[in-house]
C-alpha cells in the first residue's frame, strides 16, 4: 500500500535539520521506499511512501518519524523522535465497565475495545490547518468529528470512529459474529446483505449498527442534529476483516489498516488523542470514565539472539555495541549476555518480528546494505547438471531462423483446451491450451498484411490434463508456412532434421485439420516425434514433440572416407504413371543398388521426372558397360513393379 | 647516334598510337624496354660515344624512355578503360530471407549465460503447480494479504488433499522448492550446494499496459554452508555489471517477502542519466525485481537444515531486464507478445 505523508506533519514528529529530499534517499535506502516527493502550493512537500504488509507500523506520520530517528542518525543527520506528552496526558479512568454503555464484547474478534462519551458537542467545520492537512493526504474534510478520526489514523495510524450516542438503542452494544443473511447499511448508504462470520455490532433494538473495522452503519451515523457522541477506538481479527472487506469489495482505508494486524497498545494513546482533539474542535464533554476492554493485555516479546549467527547471515563482523544501538533506535530492548542478546521486541513489530532472521534484518538495514560489500560465493561447485536440452532448444531456433522462420510467443490460455480455469479474465481465454497449431493459424489471420510467404514457429508447452495429477506439460515445436512451396517447405523439416542429425523414416497418415493423403508422420526409431502436412486452409504445418526430438538426435556421425574414384553422372528422365508416390520410386532406386551413390529429382513436367543419378564405386571407376548394365536392372525392375518407362 | 634515338622515339610514338589492345601493346613495351630490347641495345652503344657528347647522350636516352614509358601507360590506362563492362555497385541488395529469434528467446539464452559462468545450473519447473509449492511451502500463511500480490489464476479441478488447489504458477519461486525436494532423497549434507537458475513461463491475472498475463522470470537459488548478504551483492552486482555493463551499480533496498528473510528490492543505476536522476528513473536507480536471503522455514519445508544451510534467492522479469537493457521502448508491454510481423521483426 502506498500512503502520502506531508513533511511537515512528520517534523512534528521528528526534530531534524535536514531537507526533504535528503529524508527521502535515507528512508529508502534503509526502510520504508519513499518513491515520489511533491511540493505544494504552501512550500510543502508531500513524500509518496510505499509500505510492505508487514510494516503496517510505518503507516502513520508516527511510523514514518520513528524510522527516519532510527536511519538519518546513521547518515551522521541528527533525528529526534517527539512525543507530545502533554497532548496525551491521562486523565481518565480506563475500566471495563461503564454506566454509559453495556458492551459485550467476543475478544475473539475484537482483542480490544475501548470507547468513552462525549456530551454535548457541536457539530461545524474543522479549523483550517486540520483541512490543509487531510486534503495533503487525499482525504476530503467533513465536519470536525468526522475530520478528527481521519486525522487520527493518519497521524497515529489507528482508525478512530464515532457514534450518534442518542442513536444506540438502549445504550447497548453487542459485538458478535454476523448470521447468514443479515443486513446492514453502510454509512455511505449502500445496502449489503451479509454471509455470516463478519464483525458486526447490534444496538439493543436488535438492528446492526456498524460493519466492524471496515464501515460504520448509516442508522448510527453523526449528523447534523448529533449532540452526544461516543467515541469508539478498536482494534480486531485480521483475518476476520481481510474476509469480509473482500468479500463485499469494501477497502476501507480502516480496513486496509486493519487487516494487516494492528497494535492494540497504540489504542490508548490514540483514544486520549482523540478526545482532546474532540474537546477542542466541538467543545464536547467527555465522561470521567473509559471503557476498554482489554482482556489480554500485551505481554512483550522476547527474543534470543546468536551474535554470531547474525553475522553469519550478514556476512561480515558487526559489534554487540552497535547492533545494541541500531535495534535500541528502533525501539528494542537489547540485554547482553556475552555473544547472547535478549531482545524485547516493540509492541508495534510484534506481529513482524520472530526469529534471529528478522532481527538480523532489522541490524544490516540499520547498518546499511549498501555499506556491505559484493562478494562472489566460493566454495564447491554443484554437481554438473546436463543442460543440453536447452542448448538444443536454440539450436532448432537458430535453423528455422536461417530457414526464414519468425519466432512467436503466443499465451498459452485460449478458448479451448484440456484444463479449464476457475477464473479467466476473458471468455477467449478460459483454457490452458492442447496444441500450438490453432494459435499459429489465428497468427496467420492476424497477419492479413503479408500477401506473400509467411512463416512462424513456435516452442512452447502444450498442457495435456491427467487424472488427480498436474497435467503433462510437453514442450512442442510448431510452425506455419503460408504460400509456400510444397516441396520447400517439406525443405525446411527436413534440413531441420539433418542439421540435428536425426535419422527418420516417414508414414502417410491421415489426421485432423489436415487434407487427405497429404499429412506424413515422421518416425525415428519406431518412435513418432513429429508430423508434417498442408492443412485443409492450404497452410502448411508441421510439429514435433521437443523431449522425442531431442532423444533421437545423435551427438555424432560416423566419419567416411571420401570416394577415391569419380561418380559417373547422368539425367534419366522417366515417365511415371498417375498416383504413384515418387518418394517411394527414389527409395526403390537408392535401395537397388549399392553403387548408386545419389539420386536427386531434378525437374517434373506433367508425368516426366527428371532424376540425375550418380553411380560410383569404392574401389575402382566405374566402365560406360558396368553402368549401362546397372541402369538396365534399374529400368527394368521399374517398368515390372511400377509401370515406369524411360522416355524418349 | 642521336639521330637513332629520336627516329626511334617517332617511330614508337606511332606504333603506341596505332595500338588496339592490350597485348600488342605489351609487345610493343617488351620490344622496347625488354631484356632483348632496343633500348637496352642502344644504352649498350654509349660506350662509342665520344666522351663530350656522353652526358647530352644519356640525358637525351633517360629523356626518350621517360616519355615512352608514359606514352604506354596512358594508352595502357584507355585500353583497360573501354575494356570495362558496365557495373553499377548502387544496385539494391536481394534481401536474405532470414528469419527472427523472438526477443524474450534472446534474453532468456543471454541471461542463462551470464549465470553458467558463475556456477549456475539451468533448469525449468512445471507451470502448472499446487499451491503448496506456489505458495505454503513458501511461507505463505493460508488467507495472507501477501498473496494478493500475487494475482493468481486457479484451474478449475478439485483440490488435492495434500497439495491444496492447482493453479498457474504466478512465480518462479516454486521451483525454489521444487528444485530443493528434488535433493530429497540424497543423505543430509549432500543437499547442498545449490546454485539454481529456473526461467520459465509465469502468470497473473492481469492485463495491461504495462502487465501481460503470462511473462517469463528468472529465479536464481543458492544454498550451502555460510551464504550471506554479501554474496547475493556479488552475485546480483556480476549479474548486472555483465548483462548491463560495467559501469552499472547495483543497491539493495528493503522489502518484504515471505519466502525470504531479510527481503530486497535490487535497483541498478540509471544508464540514462548515470544515476543523476532523470525522468526514467527514481532518483538515478531503476528497480529490477525481488530478492532476498531464504527464510528458514522454507529450508525446512525443504528438508534442509537451516541450521546448517544457508541461502539467497532472486525472482526477476526477463521482459524488464532485456527492455532495460536494450532501451527497447513498446508503448504498451503486451506489444512483445504481438503477433504481428511488423512488429516482431522489430524487437
Amino acid at each position: 500500500m502506498d500512503i502520502l505523508i506531508p513533511d511537515s506533519w512528520l517534523r512534528r514528529f521528528l526534530d531534524t535539520k535536514v531537507k526533504p529530499d535528503e529524508i527521502a534517499k535515507y528512508l529508502s535506502l534503509c526502510g520504508p521506499s519513499i518513491e515520489r516527493i511533491k511540493k505544494t502550493k504552501d512550500e510543502d512537500y508531500i513524500y509518496s511512501v510505499e509500505i510492505t504488509t508487514n510494516r503496517v507500523d510505518c503507516a502513520s506520520v508516527l511510523g514514518i518519524a520513528r524510522e527516519a530517528s532510527a536511519i538519518l542518525p546513521r547518515f551522521g543527520i541528527s533525528a529526534k523522535l517527539k512525543i507530545k506528552k502533554e497532548e496525551i496526558k491521562n486523565k481518565y479512568d480506563f475500566k471495563n465497565k461503564v454506566k454509559y454503555l453495556d458492551a459485550i464484547v467476543d475478544s475473539k474478534l475484537c482483542p480490544r475495545f475501548t470507547a468513552v462519551l462525549i456530551k454535548n458537542v457541536k457539530l461545524k467545520d474543522s479549523p483550517e490547518k486540520i483541512k490543509n492537512m487531510l486534503l495533503k493526504v487525499g482525504v476530503r474534510p467533513i465536519n470536525n468529528l468526522v475530520d478528527v478520526s481521519n486525522y487520527i489514523m493518519h497521524e497515529l495510524g489507528q482508525p478512530v470512529h464515532t457514534f450518534d450516542y442518542d442513536k444506540i438503542v438502549g445504550s447497548k452494544m453487542i459485538l458478535r459474529e454476523s448470521r447468514v443473511n443479515e443486513l446492514v447499511t453502510t454509512l455511505d448508504g449502500k445496502k449489503f446483505k451479509l454471509d455470516g462470520g463478519d464483525i458486526v455490532i447490534e444496538d439493543g433494538s436488535g438492528k446492526l449498527i456498524d460493519l466492524c473495522g471496515i464501515m460504520g452503519g448509516e442508522n448510527s451515523a453523526i449528523d447534523s442534529s448529533t449532540k452526544n457522541v461516543l467515541l469508539f477506538v478498536q482494534n480486531y481479527n485480521k483475518h476476520v476483516i481481510r474476509k469480509t472487506s473482500m468479500k463485499l469489495d469494501l477497502r476501507t482505508e480502516a480496513a486496509v489498516l486493519f487487516e494487516k494486524g494492528l497494535d492494540s497498545e497504540n489504542i490508548k494513546p490514540a483514544i486520549l488523542l482523540a478526545i482532546d482533539l474532540i474537546e477542542k474542535l466541538s467543545g464536547g464533554k467527555t465522561e470521567k470514565e473509559v471503557l476498554d476492554i482489554y482482556p489480554k493485555s500485551y505481554k512483550t516479546k522476547m527474543i534470543k539472539v546468536d551474535k554470531l549467527r547474525i553475522d553469519k547471515i550478514i556476512g561480515i563482523e558487526i559489534s554487540t555495541k552497535d547492533i545494541s544501538k541500531y535495534l535500541k533506535t528502533l525501539g528494542f530492548e537489547v540485554y547482553l549476555q556475552g555473544e547472547t542478546l535478549q531482545v524485547t521486541v516493540p509492541s508495534w513489530r510484534a506481529d513482524d518480528i520472530d526469529i534471529q532472521e528478522d532481527i538480523a534484518e532489522e541490524i544490516a538495514r540499520i547498518y546499511g546494505y549498501h555499506n556491505l560489500p559484493c562478494i562472489l560465493m566460493g566454495g564447491e561447485l554443484p554437481k554438473p547438471q546436463s543442460t543440453n536440452n536447452f542448448k538444443v532448444e536454440l539450436d532448432v531456433k537458430q535453423i528455422l531462423k536461417s530457414l526464414g522462420g519468425f519466432e512467436i510467443y503466443n499465451l498459452s490460455l485460449v478458448e479451448k483446451g484440456q484444463l479449464k480455469l476457475s477464473n479467466p479474465l476473458g471468455p477467449d481465454s478460459g483454457y490452458l491450451r492442447d496444441n500450438l497449431k490453432d494459435s499459429l493459424i489465428q497468427n496467420i489471420k492476424d497477419n492479413p498484411q503479408e500477401k506473400n510467404y509467411i512463416h512462424i514457429f513456435e516452442m512452447a508447452n502444450v498442457y495435456l490434463a491427467r487424472k488427480n495429477d498436474l497435467p503433462e506439460e510437453i514442450l512442442t515445436l510448431a510452425g506455419i508456412i503460408k504460400n509456400g512451396d510444397y516441396r520447400k517447405s517439406k525443405g525446411i523439416v527436413q534440413t531441420l532434421l539433418k542439421e540435428l542429425l536425426i535419422d527418420y523414416t516417414e508414414k502417410l497418415e491421415d489426421g485432423k485439420g489436415y487434407f487427405p493423403n497429404q499429412r506424413l508422420e515422421i518416425y525415428s526409431d519406431k518412435e513418432r516425434i513429429g508430423e508434417y502436412g498442408n492443412l485443409e486452409n492450404n497452410l502448411f504445418t508441421y510439429e514435433f514433440d521437443m523431449q522425442k526430438l531431442i532423444n533421437c538426435k545423435k551427438t555424432n556421425t560416423k566419419f567416411k572416407e571420401a570416394f577415391k574414384y569419380p561418380p559417373q553422372v547422368e539425367d534419366l528422365t522417366l515417365v511415371i504413371p498417375e498416383k504413384t508416390y515418387v518418394g517411394e520410386v527414389m527409395k526403390f532406386i537408392s535401395d537397388f543398388d549399392i553403387r548408386i551413390s545419389n539420386l536427386e529429382l531434378i525437374d517434373i513436367y506433367q508425368n516426366n521426372y527428371t532424376f540425375n543419378i550418380e553411380y560410383q564405386d569404392e574401389n575402382k571407376t566405374l566402365t560406360d558397360k558396368e553402368v549401362k548394365e546397372i541402369r538396365n536392372k534399374i529400368l527394368s525392375e521399374l517398368k515390372s513393379k511400377f509401370g515406369i518407362t524411360i522416355k524418349g | 647516334m642521336g639521330d637513332n634515338l629520336i627516329n626511334l622515339k617517332n617511330q614508337a610514338i606511332a606504333q603506341i598510337s596505332e595500338v588496339r589492345d592490350l597485348t600488342e601493346l605489351e609487345q610493343i613495351r617488351i620490344n622496347l624496354f625488354g631484356r632483348n630490347g632496343k633500348f637496352n641495345a642502344i644504352s649498350k652503344e654509349i660506350a662509342k660515344v665520344a666522351i663530350e657528347e656522353k652526358k647530352q647522350f644519356g640525358i637525351t636516352l633517360n629523356e626518350v624512355k621517360n616519355t615512352l614509358e608514359e606514352l604506354i601507360q596512358i594508352k595502357k590506362n584507355d585500353l583497360t578503360n573501354s575494356a570495362r563492362v558496365w557495373f553499377d555497385p548502387t544496385m539494391p541488395a536481394k534481401k536474405n530471407k532470414l528469419g527472427k529469434i523472438h526477443f524474450v528467446s534472446r534474453a532468456i539464452d543471454e541471461i542463462s549465460s551470464v549465470f553458467e559462468k558463475i556456477g549456475f545450473s539451468r533448469v525449468r519447473y512445471s507451470e502448472v503447480e499446487w499451491d503448496y509449492f506456489a505458495f505454503t511451502a513458501l511461507n505463505f500463511p493460508v488467507n495472507h494479504p501477501a498473496r494478493d500480490d500475487w494475482e493468481t489464476f486457479f484451474v478449475d479441478l478439485p483440490e488435492s488433499k495434500k497439495y491444496g488447489s492447482m493453479l498457474l504458477t504466478p512465480h518462479t519461486s516454486s521451483g525454489q522448492i521444487r528444485e530443493m525436494l528434488s535433493r530429497q532423497a540424497l543423505p543430509a549434507g549432500r543437499q547442498a550446494p545449490i546454485r539454481m537458475i529456473n526461467i520459465a513461463k509465469c502468470y497473473r491475472r492481469q492485463s495491461d499496459i504495462s502487465h501481460v498475463p503470462m511473462f517469463h522470470q528468472f529465479e536464481g537459488l543458492v544454498v550451502d554452508s555460510n551464504i550471506n548478504i554479501t554474496n547475493l551483492k556479488g552475485t546480483l552486482d556480476y549479474f548486472a555489471k555483465s548483462f548491463f555493463g560495467k559501469n552499472r551499480e547495483t543497491r539493495l533496498r528493503p522489502y518484504h517477502f515471505q519466502f525470504t528473510e531479510p527481503s530486497f528490492e535490487v535497483d541498478i543505476s540509471c544508464n540514462v542519466c548515470d544515476g543523476r536522476g532523470c525522468k526514467l528513473c527514481k532518483e538515478g536507480w531503476l528497480e529490477i525485481g525481488g530478492a532476498g536471503m531464504v527464510h528458514p522455514n522454507v529450508l525446512r519445508n525443504c528438508k534442509i537444515d537451516p541450521n546448517v544451510y544457508s541461502g539467497f534467492a532472486f525472482g526477476w522479469g526477463v521482459e524488464r531486464v532485456a527492455m532495460m537493457k536494450s532501451g527497447l521502448s513498446v508503448p504498451d508491454v503486451r506489444l512483445l507478445y504481438s503477433s504481428d510481423l511488423r512488429v516482431l521483426s522489430q524487437l
